[in-house]
């Protein structure tokens, strides 16, 4: 039931999702920026469930706002997460070699350009979240927050935090509050930036965004939790990346076990749901997705 | 398999068998702000503004009190304003009326929405799970509050009039009132509750400013205004013109008795009997019939029919006075207002005022007279205040208890339109009293009373020669049995009903002699009507004395004829029948006719009764600059005037 509103709410979305991302990769004829372009197109459309454009959307959704009025946010958030995963995926990081069911990027194109097509994603989410803040006709301050908040989920008090956090940790035992900011830095500062970007696009009260970044919080360490169980006891045909990647770090799972994991993931989700009382409509697709992760592990 | 895996497996089973690991995962994952219950943080915790959650509260409280006041305040006046007719006197006084409830029902709203966002805040604390969704609760809770009012609404208007028929215009008027109302309720509720969880959410109502329960307020409000001003438009047109007729003199002059209490029964054992020698005579050699209109039971109704020849439903007038709202010099109707008045009342933001002139609406004799330029003279009628124009002369109802306050404290009266013309007050105001009260000497109070009626209606009189009307109201006989009786007080016994009979006697042989001067004095073509009103005893209440089922009519002089006929005559037959014999046609709007029974046929040949459509009606005035002070409120009460 759940599965099917969130399947159905994503296969109605997606197409849209996917001519953004396709629109904001387009090569214009730039013969001598090909390389980089199918680079990046190739880490881009390799699949994915695009869950943090969803993520975006039905945060917009939920606040009264048109999905057409965050769709380049959405696209941005995808690019800062497909970057990520090239940068994780290198040699000097997880040395993974599968993404999406193919070769990670490194291996295709050779890690210079890997290198190269992350850090244009990068910069291309900035240019769209500023696009998309003009065409909202945000003001300048909230378009500015806009652009901090998404800064923030990424440099060194988000994502890339979280990412020297988890290196630092291999090999060793990390304790419990070295888990949790490796897992809300490398995961979930980028969700919470989805839902606060999609807020200050849809023009959100104080309440609701403090709301939904409640719900980004619990749902992304759901999110990573259900992760480590995945990286723990998952099928690496099913997931399409590989697994056991994490047996020389510690991990909710390894820590807990993956039982207390599992029912901890439930938990965060059921909070995160309850967290969407605040706004202003009950939203199907948000609710769907926070007990999409607590149900489903593929 | 890699041996990593292997290792990782063991790991994994060994964690697993350890007890108490989730516990531990789940208690360091709150201390850092996880699965911790979002209700605690947005309804009822930290992010509630700067001020803290009193701060809050109290600016929800302000806010929703404004909100719900300025709604309420307006609908109030304009349901009023719709169910005391014309009571309020027009567009400005409605206004000043909405602009006043608007502050109290804002100062009530604020008040009571703070006792319930800080109810609201306690048991959110202990009840998390009854707040789980702000639209949710805040449309249950409209939808609950305009059930309530719809209920209480339906049961208001049941118990106050269950005999009204609901396709009546005054039934929907009061139905849609109350819709409105119930409307206006869930709005407010919806809008209440959303903002009160809002804010304790850390937001304020502005977060709600721009929503659409805010718009639809706004537009009900609108709405409500303009229906409103639609309906007046289109339900009260001008003041009908009189129908064009010519007024033609007889030549006699008609003097109105009017007599509180005394049934037909007790008129012919009284008289029978010889008490009283001149209402004896009278009763011989006059026209006698019972009296009766079984559904009016109320003083200043009946009275004000006997003047009009209209029942209730036309002259306006129900009840025995109104309320005044202090400070705004406005004056409404009693017993209307969903129990606001008696909140009102205990509240000490009103008080209670007698009946005044500008609440009859329909005209009276000598209204009709007026306008053909005959002249009347009238003295103590009901709800004849203020004096401040007439025909003839009029000593209002007000004069006596002015007079009792003037000896009790000493004080020269001081003129405010109780008596017109103003030298008939000044002749008045020397009047001297006993000022007896009624609690010592009963007899002496209330002959003081009808004494001076009488005395102030021969003064009139003296300085009227050629009135062709004239009527004094004598409430004795009625008062001074109720004081025999205690008011309810108590069982009837035989000793006390003996009393009460011999007591009537002697009132009634006391009014006989009061009145010689005025049967004395009219000429033979002159007519005397002595009227009585029964005194219609409520449920329960026991017949005793003057008081039963029916009052009497009682016709001497000019053309009437003698006889005593079985049949009854009705309180309207009153005012037609004076009308007829002063050479005034009947006004098909009234629900009496003339009785020309009591006629000789000569002069019935001679004068065919007339009709015309209708008389107009009176045009309501404003409030005027005259205000009741306290003590003539407190005379007033102790006279009956309020009760």
């Amino acid at each position: 039931m759940v599965d099917n509103v969130l399947r159905d709410y994503v296969a109605a979305r997606r197409p849209e999702i996917e001519a953004v991302l396709a629109a904001a990769l387009a090569n214009h004829g730039d013969a001598r920026a090909s390389k980089i372009r199918d680079a990046m197109e190739y880490a881009v459309m390799a699949g994915g469930k695009r869950l943090r454009p969803i993520l975006v959307i039905a945060t917009a959704e939920a606040l009264k706002n048109r999905a057409a009025g965050v769709m380049k946010a959405a696209a941005a958030v995808e690019f800062v997460h497909t970057c990520s995963l090239i940068l994780d995926d290198l040699p000097s990081m997880d040395n993974a070699s599968m993404r999406r069911g193919k070769k990670a990027l490194h291996l295709a194109f050779g890690e210079a350009t890997a290198i190269l097509a992350a850090d244009a994603l990068l910069m291309e989410a900035f240019g769209l979240v500023a696009e998309n803040c003009i065409d909202a006709g945000l003001p300048a301050a909230a378009a500015g927050r806009a652009v901090k908040v998404l800064a923030d989920s990424i440099g060194p008090r988000g994502m890339i935090a979280g990412q020297q956090a988890d290196l630092d940790a291999v090999n060793r035992e990390a304790d419990f509050e070295t888990l949790e900011y490796i897992s809300s830095h490398k995961t979930g500062a980028l969700f919470s930036a989805c839902v606060e970007v999609a807020a200050i696009l849809s023009r959100a009260r104080d309440f609701e965004t403090a709301a939904l970044k409640n719900y980004a919080k619990n749902l992304g360490l759901a999110f990573q939790v259900r992760d480590d169980i995945l990286d723990a006891v998952g099928d690496p045909g099913k997931l399409g990346k590989d697994v056991r990647q994490d047996s020389n770090r510690t991990t909710f799972a390894s820590r807990f076990g993956v039982e207390a994991a599992r029912n901890i993931v439930r938990d965060l989700c059921r909070v995160a749901e309850e967290s969407l009382a605040a706004l202003p409509a009950k939203s199907e697709p948000l609710v769907a997705l926070a007990r999409y992760i607590a149900e489903t592990e593929e | 398999m890699d041996p990593r895996e292997d290792e990782a497996l063991e790991r994994d089973a060994a964690v697993e068998r350890q007890p108490g690991r989730e516990d531990e995962f789940r208690r360091r994952l709150k201390t850092l702000g996880y699965l911790d219950n979002p209700l605690d943080r947005f309804f009822i915790g930290g992010a509630h503004g700067r001020g803290g959650v009193l701060a809050a509260n109290l600016k929800i409280a302000a806010k929703v009190g404004v909100l719900g006041g300025v709604f309420l305040g307006v609908v109030t006046a304009i349901g009023l304003e719709l169910l005391s007719g014309d009571g309020l006197g027009g567009f400005a006084p409605a206004a000043k009326l909405a602009a006043y409830f608007s502050i109290i029902f804002t100062a009530l709203f604020a008040a009571l929405e703070l006792v319930i966002c800080l109810v609201v805040t306690a048991l959110g604390r202990t009840f998390r799970r009854l707040f789980t969704r702000t639209e949710m609760i805040a449309l249950y809770s409209g939808i609950f509050a305009a059930l309530l009012i719809l209920v209480y609404g339906t049961l208001w208007w049941w118990a106050g009039d269950p005999q009204a028929s609901l396709r009546s215009p005054r039934s929907l008027v009061v139905f849609a009132v109350i819709a409105g109302l119930a409307v206006g309720g869930a709005l407010l509720t919806r809008i209440a509750v959303t903002a009160l969880l809002a804010l304790l959410g850390g937001a304020d109502l502005a977060a709600r400013g721009k929503g659409r329960a805010t718009k639809l307020y706004f537009v009900v409000l609108l709405l409500s205004i303009v229906i409103f001003a639609g309906s007046r438009l289109a339900a009260r047109p001008a003041p009908e013109r009189p129908s064009p007729y010519d007024w033609q003199p007889t030549g006699i002059s008609v003097t109105l008795v009017a007599i509180d209490g005394g049934t037909a029964d007790f008129l012919d054992r009284v008289c029978r009997k010889e008490y009283g020698r001149n209402l004896a005579r009278s009763f011989l050699t006059g026209f006698v019939a019972p009296l009766s209109d079984p559904g009016l039971h109320v003083n200043p109704s009946v009275w004000t029919t006997v003047a009009t020849g209209v029942g209730p439903d036309k002259h306006g007038v129900t009840s025995y006075g109104g309320q005044e709202i202090a400070g705004l010099g406005l004056y409404m109707k009693d017993r209307v207002g969903f129990g606001l008045y008696d909140a009102l009342l205990a509240a000490g933001l009103s008080r209670r005022a007698p009946l005044e002139r500008r609440l009859v609406m329909y005209p009276a004799i000598w209204d009709v007279l007026a306008g053909k330029g005959a002249l009347s003279g009238v003295v103590n009628w009901w709800g004849s205040w203020p004096a401040d124009s007439f025909h003839g002369f009029l000593v209002t109802d007000r004069m006596y208890p002015k007079l009792q306050v003037s000896a009790a404290t000493g004080k020269e009266p001081a003129f405010e339109v109780e008596v017109y013309p103003r030298s008939l007050f000044n002749l008045l105001a020397r009047y001297q009293l006993t000022v007896a009260k009624m609690s010592d000497d009963p007899l002496g109070a209330t002959e003081d009373m009808d004494r001076f009626a009488v005395s102030a209606f021969l003064e009139g009189l003296a300085g009227y020669p050629t009135l062709s009307f004239s009527a004094v109201y004598l409430p004795g006989l009625d008062v001074y049995e109720n004081s025999l009786w205690g008011q309810g007080a108590g069982r009837l016994t035989t000793a006390k009903a003996t009393d009460i009979a011999e007591g009537a006697i002697k009132y009634w042989e006391f009014l006989d002699g009061l009145l010689e001067p005025v049967l004395r004095r009219a000429g033979p073509s002159d007519v005397v009507m002595v009227v009585s009103d029964p005194g219609m005893p409520k449920d329960g209440e026991p017949t005793f004395g003057s008081r039963g089922e029916r009052g009497f009519i009682l016709v001497t002089g000019g053309p009437v004829k003698a006889g005593h006929p079985d049949a009854e005559l009705r309180l309207a037959d009153v005012a037609p029948t004076i009308l007829y014999l002063l050479g005034f046609p009947r006004s098909r709007e009234m629900d009496g006719r003339a009785a020309l029974e009591l006629f000789d046929e000569d002069y019935v040949e001679a004068h065919p009764p007339r009709e015309v459509d209708t008389f107009g009606r009176l045009k309501a005035k404003a409030a005027g600059k005259y205000s009741v002070d306290s003590a003539l409120v407190e005379r007033l009460k102790s006279l009956g005037y309020l009760e």
